[in-house]
């Protein structure tokens, strides 16, 4: 290491602030010998050494200008038979995502394929588990199941005959808001928006979602237990939407934009 | 970072990036509408920046937007041919605030950023760089350079007095 006159005010702050190397002080102290005029400029500055103190009676007046509200997530519960007009919503969808792949099935009026989350992994990085649950539909096909590879190449098995196992356990959906900036520049139009939201579930093998005709991003769950406190609930309706989002196909849309204002919620 | 996050810096820093900005340009309603426009981007960007990372976000955004300012600054004085302010030292009797303001506007822009940095924020000399873009070497010459003609700054307006 080598200093002189044309680098020597690289080193100088280390110097006085003993920040130097062992190499760089021997340097910069041979240095200092050959230079003595430099050596009395430098420690002129240490001795007189001049700091700015914040002038704390500045004050930026207009902060609550600058600060943002928390979107507030509103809870609406609704009647069963609300939940059963919704769900044959959703089976329609579940139909169109999952109707080439296991062929034709009909859905008699008291039964609504489910999609059924494993409540233990939903949360996890990957989704270990799904099912879509359809306890009384007679399936039209000889294929009874459903295997897809998802992205940790762990099997996820759809399986459409699987029967009810736990009748006290609760249907839910969640709804969430769809954000105007989605609409309007990220999708066009509510066609090209369930598209790209059915292409992302399909390709991508995560839990099922949907946009229904409100604009509403909807997510189907099954929690595991019945007894499950609503805050608790909630709370996973939340991370599941996180978890939802951070995939999404939206540029530039925050994913507290999406909001639940909906929890239905059916007991059975 | 969160809408709780964001707004937790904002609670946090938008005094300090206020008053970095205010004696860097010493124009009150400017030096409120870059702070408005820091936090703004920073807001559009919360997505990609974490809440850990906020504040040397912030400062670089207040910084590079401030330093467009002095330039566009120059430009319209020099072209209405004003001259530049604080470049004129009286030979008055100056406060201890009045006396830092007077030496501060002696440094250059970058100068005057880097110092205010260090001594307002307490920024290492590598976080420096990160915010104004410019390299740790650059950093340590200009801080050098700057504190240097602070001191001599001082001492002239001591002789003065």
């Amino acid at each position: 290491m080598k200093i002189n006159i044309a680098n020597y005010e690289m080193f100088v702050l280390d110097y006085l602030e003993d920040n130097l190397s062992a190499s760089e002080l021997t340097a910069m102290r041979a240095f200092l010998k050959d230079h003595p005029l430099i050596e009395a400029e430098i420690l002129e500055l240490k001795e007189h050494w001049v700091e700015v103190e914040p002038d704390l009676s500045i004050v930026f007046e207009a902060k609550e200008q600058l600060l943002q509200r928390p979107q507030q997530a509103k809870i609406i519960w609704f009647h069963k038979s609300t939940f059963i007009r919704w769900a044959s919503a959703a089976a329609a969808i579940l139909l169109l995502l999952f109707g080439y792949g296991l062929g034709y099935f009909s859905v008699q009026q008291s039964t609504q394929p489910i999609v059924i989350i494993k409540h233990d992994t939903i949360f996890s990085p990957v989704v270990e588990q799904i099912m879509v649950q359809s306890p009384a539909v007679p399936l039209k096909t000889s294929q009874q199941s459903l295997k897809i590879e998802n992205t940790r190449s762990t099997p996820t098995t759809i399986n459409s005959l699987q029967p009810t196992t736990n009748r006290e356990q609760t249907q839910n959906i969640a709804v969430v808001d769809i954000p105007e900036s989605v609409s309007n520049e990220n999708t066009g139009n509510l066609d090209t928006l369930q598209k790209r939201v059915t292409s992302f579930t399909t390709l991508s093998s995560k839990p099922i979602l949907w946009i229904d005709e409100s604009w509403n991003l909807r997510i189907p769950i099954l929690s595991a237990e019945s007894t499950i406190a609503q805050t608790d609930k909630y709370t996973r309706i939340t991370k599941l939407i996180d978890y939802f989002v951070d995939r999404l196909p939206f540029q530039d849309v925050s994913r507290e934009s999406f909001v639940p204002s909906y929890f239905l919620e059916t007991g059975e | 970072m969160t809408t709780e996050e964001y707004n937790n810096c904002v609670t946090i820093h938008a005094d300090g990036v206020f008053r970095f900005v205010l004696k860097n340009i010493a124009q009150h309603s400017d030096a409120q509408d870059i702070v408005q426009s820091a936090f703004e981007k920073l807001w559009m960007k919360r997505e990609i920046v974490s809440a850990d990372k906020s504040k040397a976000y912030l400062f670089s955004i207040a910084h590079n937007t401030m330093i467009d300012w002095i330039r566009r600054k120059k430009f319209v004085d020099a072209y209405q041919n004003v001259p530049e302010r604080g470049e004129r030292i009286s030979e008055r009797q100056f406060e201890a605030r009045e006396l830092v303001d007077k030496c501060l506007a002696q440094l250059t822009p970058i100068q005057k950023s880097l110092i205010l940095l260090r001594d307002y924020e307490g920024y290492d000399y590598e976080e420096i760089a990160n915010i104004t873009e410019l390299s740790l070497s650059q950093v340590k010459v200009y801080l050098f350079r700057a504190r240097k003609k602070l001191q001599d700054t001082i001492q002239l307006l001591e002789k003065a007095v």
